[in-house]
């Protein structure tokens, strides 16, 4: 054997660049080419991603972050009554009167397992080291669905702190052109499946049931006038449809206030009826859906007839780029599906080992504004997790790697902090929201 | 896409529509890429592979475009980023042809990066570290690269004679070290630069 043979052995078969790499090095590449007839930027890197806007089925602590993170539908919907849907639903209250849940005892927790995605965004960040100075602009974005499995422990007498444990999986493209955005621009790296969110909830977090009506006509008015303590939001007849959904997922409430519930739904106006669906999860279903013309998505409930527990719900765009993307009428952007629920007396119970962690669910607001774009993370310390946010260059690219000053606020009983740029307690009072933490 | 199925037109194409320098890219990252690491390690030939395909973009005026394969050119410049990086080539197969396990392999999971003392390839990696850097990348190219004379002609820009002397004194340097009981700090100096001292 000569010695190019030996030297050919030498160091033979060794693994080929990690697809990171090379999605990296290639998206280096498609931005020089890019910018080859303008003045060069720094190279894109660091892939991030951010949730705007919307959080579907993240009740309990993160409802709160879905509802304020929507537009205002104030002009929303405007339809009639439908005999058909008020039959349907009177028929699920009159189920719903004769189910009465396990009733919790002191210090014991629901527990909920579902399945869910949400909508966001993938983009990119210019590469740190070389972004020494503004303008580090981010490169485009395109919208995927994250799907995740989230388990969620509430407190039922608010004793206790809470827990929600989410597992991502693989992110999906919301429609063809979304992805061949993402092809064009050189496949840049995906958030991984498998990122775990673990954060607690503060005591509190449950709906308390006992100050609710019975009586429909008089729940709908306190859902209306957005009086009842975690089921706040914008006015509007479709956040009223996003409120009732609130109220029936990951909730604990006794049989004739759920009853109460579906009858106040079946003389909503511009409620539709589905009939027979399938819910996320292929479990078949009855329909209810609320169009909201002015966002111009549509969100449907999904409950089961037989015992009326809410299966799962589905958000879908009714009209083209509400979201800022092209894609098809009917094109899902969130769904969920809850697949288990019961009681159990410690939180982690039915929860694989070794999570842990006690941050709070944070909305960083690019402006001070409950309609600006909104990263939502989880941190301990709300105003230094969005600060940092804010210096990586996710919030405002044009600002560089600074944070303006940041005050957070809530919604009162609201464990979930948002955080605005501004200073003082008067930037939440006119946003109608409260320092955070209270008092 | 296949309607640019040489590398001189994809080149060509990109002078006015600089996205089709991409097909460059998806051929022969791989390639430069895995030649990269052998000699460097991972880490680097992550960023020097990176590098050697914007240098390329920037460069692709410069392309002989009579030459169909761009294999040789990329190398080239990736050879040249190489030499920035010489020292720790060496350094990387001193401490291979002292410790008994090669760094390079060391780094990834699950290949055996241990090597036997009195092992041959011990012996040569101790005599690649006393190769001289132009004779090297010769070397090398025809040994990891699978490139012809021609192509190693190209890829350093030497005439193919010189590329024949320079592979013929590097091979002689690598048969001495091997046919020697040698140690590592003894080394047979073999053509004009070992004679120059």
């Amino acid at each position: 054997m000569n010695e190019v043979e030996l030297l050919r052995q030498l160091r033979d078969g060794l693994p080929a660049a990690r697809p990171e790499v090379r999605a990296a090095a290639r998206a280096d590449l498609m931005t020089r080419i890019e910018h080859s007839e303008k003045p060069l930027r720094p190279p894109a890197g660091r892939p991030w991603w951010r949730r705007p806007r919307l959080r579907l089925a993240a009740a309990g602590v993160c409802a709160a972050a879905f509802l304020i993170a929507l537009p205002i539908g104030i002009f929303g919907g405007s339809g009639k009554v439908q005999p058909a849907v008020a039959q349907v639903l009177r028929d699920a209250a009159r189920v719903a009167a004769t189910q009465e849940p396990v009733a919790p005892g002191p210090g014991q927790y629901l527990f909920t397992r579902s399945k869910d995605a949400y909508l966001s965004a993938v983009g990119y960040d210019p590469d740190d080291p070389d972004c020494q100075r503004p303008p580090c602009e981010a490169t485009e974005t395109w919208s995927v669905l994250v799907p995740s499995v989230r388990e969620s422990w509430i407190s039922f007498d608010g004793s206790r702190r809470g827990r929600v444990r989410a597992v991502s999986g693989k992110p999906k493209f919301v429609s063809a052109g979304q992805r061949a955005g993402w092809v064009a621009a050189g496949s840049p790296p995906l958030p991984r499946a498998g990122q775990v969110e673990d954060s607690g909830l503060s005591s509190g977090g449950m709906l308390d049931a006992s100050v609710l009506p019975t009586d429909p006509v008089e729940l709908r008015h306190l859902i209306e006038a957005r009086k009842i303590r975690g089921i706040e939001g914008p006015p509007g007849e479709a956040e009223t449809f996003t409120l009732i959904g609130d109220m029936l997922r990951e909730t604990y409430l006794p049989s004739d206030v759920r009853a109460a519930i579906y009858r106040l739904t079946a003389e909503l106006p511009g409620v539709e009826l589905l009939g027979e669906v399938h819910d996320p999860v292929g479990r078949l279903g009855t329909g209810i859906a609320f169009t909201d013309r002015k966002r111009g998505t549509r969100h449907e409930l999904i409950f089961d007839p037989a015992t009326a527990a809410l299966l799962g719900e589905r958000e879908s765009i009714v009209r083209s780029a509400p979201y800022g993307f092209k894609a098809p009428p009917g094109t899902p952007i969130g769904y969920a599906a809850y697949l288990e629920s019961r009681v159990v007396d410690s939180v982690g119970q039915e929860a694989p080992a070794g999570a842990g962690g006690f941050d709070h669910s944070v909305g960083c607001y690019a402006q001070a504004s409950l309609h600006s774009n909104t990263a939502i993370v989880h941190g301990a310390d709300p105003i230094a997790t969005c600060a940092e946010i804010w210096r990586e260059g996710a919030m405002d690219t044009s600002r560089g790697p600074s944070s303006p000053h940041l005050v957070a606020c809530a919604y009162e009983g609201s464990p979930v902090a948002l955080v605005f740029p501004g200073s003082g307690s008067a930037v939440c009072r006119h946003l109608g929201l409260v320092p955070f933490p209270a008092g | 896409m296949d309607h640019r199925a040489l590398d001189s037109d994809a080149i060509s194409a990109s002078a006015t529509t600089p996205a089709e320098f991409a097909a460059i890219f998806d051929r022969h990252f791989d390639a430069v890429h895995a030649y990269l690491q052998r000699r460097i390690g991972r880490d680097l030939a992550d960023e020097l592979s990176a590098e050697a395909f914007l240098l390329a973009f920037d460069g692709r005026a410069r392309y002989d475009l009579s030459r169909p394969d761009a294999r040789p050119w990329l190398f080239g410049i990736a050879t040249n980023l190489l030499h920035r990086h010489r020292r720790h080539e060496l350094r990387e197969l001193r401490a291979y042809a002292r410790s008994a396990t090669d760094p390079i392999l060391d780094a990834f999971d699950g290949v055996d990066a241990r090597i036997d003392a009195s092992s041959t390839r011990r012996k040569l990696i101790d005599a690649l570290a006393g190769v001289p850097a132009e004779e090297l990348d010769a070397l090398l190219l025809l040994a990891w690269a699978d490139f012809s004379y021609t192509e190693i002609a190209e890829a350093l820009a030497i005439p193919i004679g010189t590329v024949r002397s320079r592979l013929s004194r590097a091979r002689a340097r690598i048969r001495a070290a091997l046919e020697v009981e040698s140690t590592p700090t003894q080394r047979q100096p073999i053509g004009d630069e070992g004679g120059q001292r």
